[in-house]
């Protein structure tokens, strides 16, 4: 698993928060929590919800 | 056919223009939760020139929410996340969510219309969304982006896939 930072854009709809970096092409699921993004990798474990 | 990153181009609709084909697929699911600010889950390149004057491109999404009473909002942009807004839909009693855009050219690269359709926001009837006009210029590089919104920071929506195709005449 990988994190990668959020970074925030403000729009005239509000803040729209996207990666830092581009995430990686062979990647099994994606969590953001606000301030990450959690990039998970063939062979993690993904938290469940 | 394009497809995926490997698009370079080709000679669809006789006049130069890329062939109609899957820009890009995933079924990656792709999750926001902690936060109730708009939230990136995907973005999607759209090569400069391929989406010719009469062009359409086409986004399906597909979602995973609570059902509850805080707003669950899936947003689709065109032009980068700063981008128009051509389709989005609150849910609240849901389980599932299904929005879809044709992004339409008008005679020009840089004039849209865009007809949104999807389930309500309260069940599963497909419903037709008010259309939105834009004025992205499609001869540059742009992107589509794939946001969710939570009402409260204590839920999660997930994203469960989207396809992006690009149509030329």
């Amino acid at each position: 698993m990988i994190t990668i930072p959020v970074v925030r854009t403000t729009t005239p709809d509000g803040d729209l928060l996207s990666p830092s970096q581009p995430i990686p092409a062979d990647v099994i699921a994606i969590i953001c929590d606000g301030e990450f993004y959690n990039v998970y990798h063939s062979g993690d474990t993904v938290p469940q919800e | 056919m394009l497809r995926g990153s490997s698009y370079t181009g080709g000679g669809g609709g006789g006049i130069g223009l890329p062939a109609s084909g899957v820009l890009k697929q995933s079924a990656v699911p792709a999750s926001v939760t902690g936060t109730v600010s708009e939230t990136t889950l995907a973005t999607i390149a759209i090569p400069a020139g391929a989406d010719g004057p009469n062009g359409l491109t086409r986004v399906t999404t597909k979602w995973t929410i609570p059902s509850n009473a805080n707003t669950k909002t899936p947003r689709i942009r065109l032009g980068g996340v700063s981008g128009t807004v051509v389709a989005t839909v609150s849910h609240t009693t849901n389980t599932t969510a299904f929005l879809q855009v044709d992004i339409e050219n008008r005679g020009a690269t840089n004039s849209q219309f865009s007809q949104p359709r999807g389930n309500r926001g309260t069940d599963t009837v497909m419903t037709v969304f008010a259309p939105v006009a834009s004025a992205v210029d499609m001869s540059v590089a742009q992107s589509v982006v794939i946001s969710g919104q939570l009402g409260s920071a204590g839920d999660t929506m997930t994203l469960e896939s989207y396809t992006v195709e690009l149509l030329n005449p």
